[in-house]
């Protein structure tokens, strides 16, 4: 079930199937997954799953207007029956002229993303690296509560052929790992936090999981001893989960070119601006071997490559699928960012994200600050489109010159994240992996507002 | 299928509980004048769970013959035995239950399939043109409609064997206006378990349309607050954005388990006594709640489940599992997302009962506060902290409503802020729109209830 290549054959069945029926242009896209997976429960084992499934997604274009259908029924009748709803929907829809399916460009493989090794992990051994995994937690501090979390493995292979000569297929391994909980110690409940791992190899997985029940314990003990914060007007400093979780997703919807085409881009006609202060760099890069945001090939089949966004605080490139770069006439074509599984259509995002690393120390980027917020996660609302934000400071900490930083709670920040970018005081060095996907060190950024509850 | 899983499960040793769904997914997106997305979704198949060791085991298949699910109940017991040895302590017996046994079938859904695929796309087309076109300022537009066609069998060893079927269609518009480089953004959205009718009866679409867009017009020339504790009137889908995410989630009985802020607070005053909060499979008041389903996916039948009773916390929320585990009957909370997923402890409709006072009064008893309308996505915490956006935030000055404010988001600790009600009013709405819960797959909830008033920590900007 999992041979990339009989897959692809099985695409470019489908593909003439549906041109039979009178698609213009089709793509058919496939992915084959085989999923392990031990979870954690209200701090002990929980259920154990198996799950294998095909999907494969339909693009046809007829008179110029484009129909998608999903199934996860591979026989060839579900496959004519999807081409026809395909067919069915691109015939009610009008035209969209800027939509045709790209033309083939070779692509290179990415090493280090299939490793025998965790492909062949059964339930067993991921349910002894789970128990362990709570166990672990629960020796450094008895006060931890695990509520869910798990260990798992995936081994996908995927394929794409289309009617203009597209012929992609390739297998991949991960394997993820979370812990979610709180400290609970008498009357006290402290905040909600998960620590998460996303690795391609097992020897990475298993040093992932020495290192994530310690990082997870420290997020949640912290937060038992939280006071109230203060209000005023001062200094953010974004920790790297903050940093890939607060700062990134809204910076980058505002990157996409499909945000830019609508009218929802502060970054529209601005390329070669100053769009933040020029410590602040920005580079995605899908093609960074074993990392679990790489592939081959994107969701059309064409090649990442690494892409500048924001090099020393100029906006450098917007990203791009095939869709995007022709509603934008761009003479290169697709960025290689159409991003999705089988079961929608091509979308537009980031593969890993990489942000640019700065020269101070860690201890440095607080130590500095006069008054101000060390923020570890945020739980609110960031308007993409003006950039505006306001939300609670979770298992964060006051920062005064001169005293040690002190957890605290219900405290909310807010501030627009556009004007931030200007106002960047400070890039830490040392940079980490956070989701498996972004490499990022800790930014420090003035004007943010700051209330207590 | 209905007859293959009660063999199936008639055959099988232990507890076995399959659980055919077949999910039919169809949308379509129009924006700036465009068809963004015109797609059709089907994702169909079994899942098997079966208790062994004192372990779920769960396993799920695509293919749904008798040999395919077969496989797939074997494939679920090995994987129990293999992670039962590393248990601290077993699955008790499941908790007996009232078991669905029949058909139920919403007419809803054989009408909106019924209904041309033309009239869908048109009316997405027309309302995105009526978005854009409502004032100068209005830079782009968004329409989005979708339509979720369940199929499910579920039959377990122990005599559920239920067949639903029911449909939940959803609209969505929104809308970005522009002024000197300023760019704001407003949504509407509707979400039922119903057809057409039901999805536009109340609230027409044009009238969504025309909302979005004024409001991200007003937010243009709005000024921020200054933040701080307030005296909030918080309208019916704030009051169920709290229902559900600061209040619902505590109650669960696998976060109460976990050591959740309502662990041990049973009998415990937790509110003002003016606060009733229910939790249903059912959609009270009028039909339509995003959240209605007759059997939970234990097999269960869903009935209303009081949580709190006039501030008292009276129950949580259980499946089979965790109801034996407190030794409590189960309340139909097992839900799971698609045939892949395993049932998880879910909410459905949940809300506060009205109560007797009438908007008016209640707006015009606060010297100094706000409306807060509109939300805009919200979190909770273990600790009942709960974090919500507000699209629509109006002044009260003097008992009067004043000018629209932005970037605001609420915050407070739920049970305290529940502590503080002293107004609720008579007129309830179901209200969480297009909105889904998420709790590591996502799950198909609605929430309202009355206009309520209570203080709260307003985040706002510093001077």
């Amino acid at each position: 079930m999992n041979d990339p290549q009989r897959l692809l054959e099985r695409c470019a069945e489908a593909v003439d199937r549906a041109l039979a029926l009178g698609a213009q242009q089709a793509e058919v896209f496939a992915s084959a997954e085989r999923e392990a997976k031990v979870n954690l429960e209200a701090d002990d084992i929980g259920s154990a799953i198996s799950h294998d499934e095909e999907r494969f997604g339909i693009r046809v274009r007829l008179g110029g207007a484009t129909g998608f259908a999903g199934t996860n029924d591979g026989s060839p009748e579900a496959l004519e029956e999807a081409a026809q709803a395909a067919l069915a929907l691109a015939r009610v829809t009008p035209p969209t002229p800027e939509d045709e399916l790209p033309e083939p460009r070779s692509a290179s493989p990415v090493d280090g993303l299939f490793d025998p090794a965790l492909e062949a992990l059964d339930v067993e051994r991921l349910g002894k690296h789970c128990g362990e995994l709570a166990e672990r937690a629960r020796k450094l501090d008895a006060r931890v509560r695990i509520d869910s979390g798990w260990v798992g493995t995936s081994t996908l292979s995927a394929a794409i052929a289309s009617s203009t000569g597209v012929r992609q297929a390739e297998r991949s391994t991960s394997a993820d790992a979370l812990l979610f909980g709180m400290a609970v110690d008498g009357d006290r409940v402290g905040s909600f936090d998960a620590e998460f791992a996303n690795v391609c190899a097992l020897g990475e997985l298993d040093r992932e999981l020495e290192s994530l029940a310690p990082r997870f314990v420290r997020k949640l003990i912290t937060s038992l001893d939280a006071g109230p914060g203060e209000s005023f007007r001062g200094t953010l400093v974004l920790s790297r989960d903050a940093v890939a979780e607060f700062l990134l997703p809204p910076l980058v919807g505002s990157l996409s070119a499909q945000a830019v085409r609508m009218g929802r881009s502060r970054f529209a006609e601005r390329i070669g601006e100053s769009v933040a202060s020029p410590s602040f760099g920005l580079l995605d890069d899908g093609t960074l071997a074993g990392r679990p945001g790489s592939a081959s090939f994107d969701r059309e089949g064409l090649p990442h490559r690494p892409l500048s966004l924001i090099e020393a605080g100029v906006l450098r490139s917007f990203l791009y699928n095939t869709r995007e770069a022709q509603a934008a006439s761009r003479a290169d074509g697709s960025t290689g960012h159409a991003t999705g599984g089988a079961g929608t259509p091509p979308a537009l995002g980031p593969t890993n994200l990489i942000v640019a690393a700065g020269e101070l120390e860690d201890e440095a980027l607080v130590a500095e600050v006069d008054r101000g917020v060390l923020l570890s996660r945020y739980s609110g609302n960031t308007d993409p489109v003006s950039g505006d934000f306001s939300g609670v400071a979770k298992g964060s900490f006051l920062l005064r010159r001169g005293h040690p930083p002190r957890p605290i709670q219900e405290t909310l920040i807010s501030g627009n994240l556009y004007e931030l970018l200007q106002s960047v005081s400070g890039v830490g060095r040392a940079r980490h992996w956070v989701n498996g996907t972004v490499w990022t060190p800790m930014v420090r950024l003035e004007g943010v507002s700051v209330t207590a509850g | 299928m209905r007859e293959l899983l009660r063999d199936l499960v008639r055959e099988a040793p232990g507890y076995v509980e399959l659980r055919y769904h077949d999910r039919n997914t169809q949308g379509v997106r129009v924006e700036k004048g465009r068809v963004e997305s015109a797609q059709l979704t089907r994702r169909r198949g079994v899942g098997v769970r079966v208790l062994e060791g004192a372990t779920f085991g769960f396993a799920s298949t695509s293919r749904t013959d008798r040999a395919a699910i077969r496989a797939a109940i074997e494939r679920a017991r090995a994987a129990a035995r293999g992670s039962s040895p590393f248990r601290r302590e077993g699955v008790p017996d499941l908790a007996p239950a009232e078991l669905a046994r029949g058909s139920f079938a919403d007419a809803a859904y054989a009408e909106l399939r019924a209904k041309p695929l033309e009239e869908k796309v048109g009316l997405a087309l027309e309302m995105e043109r009526r978005a854009r076109g409502a004032s100068a300022a209005i830079r782009s537009a968004n329409c989005r409609y979708t339509e979720i066609f369940e199929d499910k069998v579920i039959a377990t060893s122990d005599g559920a064997d239920a067949e639903v079927r029911l449909v939940r269609p959803e609209f969505v518009v929104s809308a970005v206006a522009e002024r000197d480089g300023e760019l704001r953004r407003a949504a509407e959205s509707l979400g039922v378990t119903g057809d057409w009718e039901c999805l536009f009866g109340r609230r027409p679409a044009e009238a969504l349309a025309e909302k979005a867009s004024k409001t991200a017009v007003d937010l243009l020339a709005a000024g921020y607050p200054e933040g701080g504790r307030v005296t909030a009137i918080l309208a019916p889908a704030i009051v169920g954005l709290l229902a559900h995410e600061a209040i619902g989630h505590t109650v669960e009985a696998d976060f109460v388990l976990s050591g959740s802020v309502a662990q041990g607070k049973l009998g415990q005053r937790v509110a003002s006594d003016l606060v009733t909060l229910v939790d249903s499979g059912e959609s009270a008041y009028y039909e339509g709640a995003g959240g209605t389903l007759p059997v939970d996916d234990e097999g269960v039948a869903t009935g209303r489940t009081v949580v709190i009773q006039e501030g008292i916390l009276r129950s949580y929320l259980h499946n089979r599992e965790s109801a034996a585990r407190f030794g409590v009957a189960p309340t139909g909370n097992a839900r799971a997302w698609e045939f892949s997923d395993q049932p998880l402890i879910r909410m459905r409709n949940t809300y506060l009962e009205p109560g007797g006072a009438m908007l008016e009064e209640m707006i015009a008893e606060v010297d100094d506060g706000f409306l807060l309308e509109g939300p805009e996505g919200g979190q909770a915490d273990a600790t009942g902290e709960f974090m919500f956006g507000v699209q629509e935030a109006r002044r009260i000055r003097g008992g009067r409503l004043g000018e629209l404010v932005r970037g605001v988001t609420i915050s407070g600790i739920a049970f305290d802020v529940l502590q503080t009600v002293n107004a609720v009013s008579r007129e309830f709405r179901w209200d969480l729109g297009a909105g889904y819960c998420g709790k590591m797959q996502p799950a198909k909830v609605d929430a309202g209830g009355p206009y309520v008033r209570c203080q709260v920590v307003l985040g706002g900007r510093q001077s």
